[in-house]
């Protein structure tokens, strides 16, 4: 026999069957947990459209099981209630509601403070929706794109019909439907006249269609995000019809939420499947809908204990039924399911003998979707019962026609709000009741939108589907003022998504590589990620690695580094507006230092800016800055109307750092081109064919010792590489990763942007006024800098040593018990013999501190000092060798 | 089947004001593809590359900058009948009606752009990122039968070719 696993036992399947019909037919009632109070709760809409049949199916929490067919395998299990959904202790919170009011946790969960974070874990368990497997790695969906002249949401006979207009007329379609065409409307003319129209559909060959695509949301565009099985489809259309049909209204009244109360579509669903909702119902309707409902109910075998109905429609009942006209269902009564419903009519209140209450009040749009559309200022033709509730077949057809070719509809016509109710729960989802309500409006919640926030109704899984007009309504009975009674703002997820098919198509690392990437995992390259890039952290050897700079030859993969050119008639002037230092006066074939300045005269990246004579400007920039350097550049070109060209060569070039006593050996060992300090002077920069590699050679320090950037054309890169090393070879050349880098350049004292600097820092908090030139008339950042120079920092970066070894990163800087600053950076100097650290530090009552207690993660305290000016080669003589 | 081919192309960026881009004068021969108000690429076999930047420099002379972006982009070239389909797959941007066709946007979540000949597809996306679109082009397309074909030049469509 087919079957599934239900909390251990195999619950039979039958054809046609979803999870929660096969449960039903298997005698399960209970098939949640509410929210808050831990209220039972059985199958009630049957079309997704309510959160009762929520349960955990395969790991999934919060599938809803009256929309999800039944398959061989399955593990389902109900995800609310302790120790379990049929005997949940957790009910008895019911009979201490008064102590639970609206918003209680917004009054309650405040004092005492230190008993939260014992209290908090205990309320989540008894709170959720169900457990999330983060065991089991998410399914790896890709995206679709689509971009038809049409989309079609809803697969009744208006978007069918909508759908196959559109396409007879030469438009390509994408058409989705959270169901399975048809699957969702009771046997009958309407389904088999459904089903037929899907086959027409899915054989067009300008009609893609998506069934169990559950389109979450309506954005600008629009673009229409589908999630089905298989994958993410993102519809960006010319044409938005919306046909997300109507749900049945949700009923309010005493005792509401009880199993057994069903509304009409769900009962006539699972008497479809050879299900009795109940063996003895009354049922209550309005519309020609339940008329249809009652009559599959009867066909399928329902004892009916009463027929509640309007006057008018009592006339065409079959006979022999008992029959309240006039009158309404107020209450039902029972303990864990239904066995009393209450009647009022003329004759006053009558309790019947029930198992089943299934009522068709009435039809409610399934707006959330036209809602969003509208929020995002996309126009989206609605028709059919989205447009105007229990509209004919034969109207939403030529409704539909009329869309599918782009012709004027109908406006969409809003039903009226239900009248409101005095008993009963409102918002299934949160447990939020007419009560509930009451209490809030007193608190002078009032209007749609407070009441939503301050109850959370309308928040909940179904997202209003069920609850927003009740909500809209009981504000409509309170105030006269239309306004605060209006449509709360609606927002995707429309329906419950799973984060896995958000991210769908985008699962995956994109890590950036330089053209050196496989050389130096040959080389044995510990890689990590520096922004975006994978970069070489050390090559097994972090110590020999910092010694070969130090006392040989090494070279270092700098490709990552932003480069641009910048030429055209305006180049000059506009870097000399950009940058806080000088650049009018910079010679052909020299560099210089700069800081890059926010408007606020705060340091956000840091580089090079040197000049090609009549060429123009070659700039670097950090690795991490390399991305958004782009846009600033050609923002404030475009802003001041500059006429220069602006081109990013971070891609295009690689770059490789030699660098070490020896490295001038080394370069002249390739390279015909004089390599002399008066050739190539610390700053200098140069065209050279190294290796018979045409490359620009920049001396630069950041390590503080001879070194010659290469920037070279990126295919180049292993070429220039290999050449490097071997020519080095016998001078004991190795390469060197961050780690090293990270000691060489904290023995200079120089700043990595965004480790040393916080996004408030400013040159002079850095210690670098001098890369500044105040006397510029101009430049980005200046006139915050003026302002903030008539103000004393409160806190400034200093260089530290310490004698007895190195703190560790992070480190708190104490005087006595008082905390003046923190660590930025920290690390132990093998050439110098004590700890070398860069920190921040605040200005005392007795000034700035000169010594302080470093404090480090591991409870160590060093002693340390200030240091003015690099740890290492003070004069940088070595620097400038 | 779909075949991806990598492809040996010379991207040759002329840099220069609207007006002066606007007057480009040398047909499809190279490619030219404009990728932005200031920039026009152009497009050919990588082993016409010196030839290329010359035709720029001497079109442009004094009025721009010409400068060699070959080293920064990596191209694949997709051809076979559901060339379209994995197109679709992998960027958000519409497939346009017309040959040739040049557009931009994101590819795979990377900053690319496409050439559309009339069979066949050329997708470009920055050097660094390279490994990543033969990676996305074979999980996308896996169900189409990828099959990655032997590096050649990319020998636009033209007058002539």
């Amino acid at each position: 026999m087919t079957s599934f696993d239900f909390e251990g036992r195999p619950v039979p399947i039958t054809p046609g069957d979803t999870v929660a019909s096969a449960l039903y037919r298997a005698g399960v009632r209970i098939f949640s947990r509410s929210f808050k109070y831990h209220r039972p709760r059985g199958l009630y809409c049957g079309t997704g459209d309510c959160p009762n049949c929520s349960m955990t199916v395969d790991g999934e929490p919060a599938t809803r099981t009256c929309v999800t067919p039944a398959k061989v395998g399955q593990r389902v299990e109900r995800s609310t209630g302790w120790p379990s959904a049929e005997h949940d202790l957790l009910s008895g919170l019911w009979w201490f509601r008064k102590l639970l009011p609206v918003g209680f946790y917004y009054k309650s969960m405040i004092r005492p403070k230190e008993f939260w974070p014992t209290a908090e874990p205990f309320i989540r368990r008894l709170a959720g929706l169900g457990k999330a497997d983060v065991t089991t790695p998410p399914a790896d969906r890709e995206r679709r794109y689509h971009h038809p002249d049409l989309c079609v949401v809803g697969a009744g006979i208006a978007g069918l019909t909508a759908a196959l207009t559109a396409a007879a007329s030469g438009s390509v379609v994408v058409l989705c439907d959270e169901g399975e065409i048809g699957e969702k409307i009771p046997p009958g003319p309407v389904r088999n006249q459904v089903e037929a129209l899907g086959v027409e559909a899915r054989r067009h060959p300008r009609i893609t269609v998506l069934e169990r695509g559950v389109a979450f949301g309506v954005y600008e565009g629009p673009l229409v995000p589908v999630v089905a099985e298989e994958a993410l489809h993102l519809v960006s259309c010319k044409r938005l019809i919306l046909a997300t049909g109507a749900t049945e209204r949700h009923v309010v009244f005493e005792g509401n939420d009880l199993p057994g109360v069903w509304l009409g579509r769900g009962a006539a669903l699972m008497a479809g499947r050879g299900v009795l909702p109940g063996r003895r119902a009354v049922v209550a309707f309005e519309d020609e809908e339940g008329l249809e409902h009652l009559s599959a109910l009867i066909a399928a075998g329902v004892g009916v204990a009463a027929v509640v109905v309007p006057e008018a429609m009592a006339v065409r009942l079959p006979g022999g039924l008992p029959v309240f006209s006039g009158g309404r269902v107020v209450a039902a009564r029972g303990r864990k399911a239904v066995t009393v419903a209450v009647i009022e009519s003329r004759a006053g209140k009558t309790e019947v003998s029930c198992d089943a209450i299934v009522v068709s009040p009435g039809l409610e749009a399934r707006a959330s979707l036209l809602r969003q559309a509208r929020a995002a200022s996309v126009e989206p033709i609605a028709v059919g019962d989205l447009a105007r509730p229990g509209l004919s077949a034969a109207a939403a057809e030529a409704d539909a026609r009329s869309a599918g070719r782009g012709v004027a509809v109908p406006d969409v016509v809003e039903p009226a709000l239900p009248a409101c109710p005095t008993r009963g729960f409102v918002c299934l989802c949160e447990d939020v009741s007419v009560e509930d309500l009451d209490l809030a409006w007193d608190e002078g919640f009032g209007s749609t939108e407070l009441l939503k926030r301050y109850s959370t109704a309308t928040m909940g899984p179904c997202q209003g589907s069920l609850c927003h007009a009740h909500l809209r309504g009981f504000v409509r009975s309170r105030s006269p003022d239309l306004g605060w009674s209006g449509p709360t703002t609606a927002r995707p997820p429309a329906r419950p998504v799973r984060l896995e098919d958000v991210a769908a198509g985008a699962r995956y690392p994109l890590e950036w590589r330089t053209a050196l990437h496989d050389r130096h995992l040959a080389m044995g390259g510990v890689m990590e990620w520096a922004g975006s890039w994978k970069r070489v952290e050390r090559y097994g050897d972090p110590a020999g690695e910092y010694r070969a700079v130090r006392d040989r030859v090494s070279v270092m993969d700098v490709s990552t580094l932003g480069k641009y050119l910048v030429a055209g008639l305006d180049a000059t002037a506009f870097l000399e507006r950009l940058y806080p230092c000088r650049v009018a006066d910079l010679k052909p074939n020299r560099s210089r230092y700069t800081l890059l300045l926010n408007e606020a005269g705060y340091v956000f990246d840091d580089g090079l800016v040197a000049s090609l004579g009549p060429d123009g400007y070659y700039l670097t920039f950090t690795s991490g800055g390399a991305d958004v350097i782009e846009s600033w550049l050609r923002d404030w070109a475009e802003s001041w109307g500059h006429r220069v060209i602006i081109a990013n060569q971070t891609a295009t070039l690689g770059g490789i750092n030699l660098c070490g006593p020896r490295a001038r050996d080394v370069l002249a060992r390739l390279t015909a081109d004089p390599v002399g300090p008066d050739a190539l002077p610390y700053g200098g920069i140069q065209w050279m064919t190294v290796a018979g590699i045409r490359c620009l050679v920049l001396r630069v320090g950041f390590v503080g010792e001879l070194s010659f950037e290469l920037h070279h054309p990126r295919l180049e890169s292993e070429a220039l590489w290999n050449a490097l090393l071997e020519a080095g070879r016998d001078l004991g050349i190795q390469p060197h990763g961050l780690d090293a880098l990270r000691l060489l350049r904290l023995e200079k004292g120089h700043i990595i942007v965004g480790q040393d600097t916080d996004f408030d820092s400013t040159p002079h908090k850095l210690g670098l006024d001098w890369a500044v030139k105040m006397d510029k008339p101009s430049f980005v950042g200046r006139p915050a800098l003026a302002r903030l120079a008539t103000i004393e920092p409160n806190r400034i970066l200093r260089a530290f040593r310490f004698d007895g070894g190195a703190p560790l990163e992070g480190a708190q800087l104490l005087i006595g018990d008082q905390r003046v600053g923190y660590l930025t950076s920290s690390r132990f100097s093998p050439v110098l013999g004590y700890g070398v650290a860069l920190g921040w530090i605040y200005q005392t009552t007795g000034g700035w501190p000169d010594a302080v207690d470093a404090v480090d993660g591991s409870g160590r305290t060093f002693r340390g000092t200030v240091v003015h000016g690099p740890f290492y080669d003070r004069e940088g003589a070595k620097l400038r060798a | 089947m779909l075949d991806l081919i990598p492809s040996e192309a010379s991207i040759i960026a002329c840099l220069a004001d609207v007006a002066t881009l606007d007057g480009w004068t040398g047909g499809r021969d190279p490619a030219p593809a404009r990728v932005a108000p200031d920039e026009l690429w152009l497009i050919g076999p990588r082993s016409e590359r010196q030839a290329i930047v010359a035709k720029a420099r001497d079109w442009l002379g004094g009025r721009g900058l010409v400068v060699d972006q070959t080293d920064g982009w990596v191209v694949w070239t997709v051809e076979g009948d559901a060339r379209l389909d994995v197109v679709r797959r992998l960027m958000f941007a519409a497939v346009p009606d017309h040959r040739p066709a040049f557009v931009q946007g994101a590819i795979t979540g990377v900053p690319g752009k496409v050439l559309y000949e009339s069979n066949r597809v050329h997708l470009f996306v920055p050097a660094p990122v390279g490994h990543h679109l033969i990676d996305r082009l074979m999980a996308v397309g896996s169900d189409l039968l990828p099959h990655v074909a032997a590096p050649a030049p990319l020998v636009p469509a033209g007058p002539g070719r």
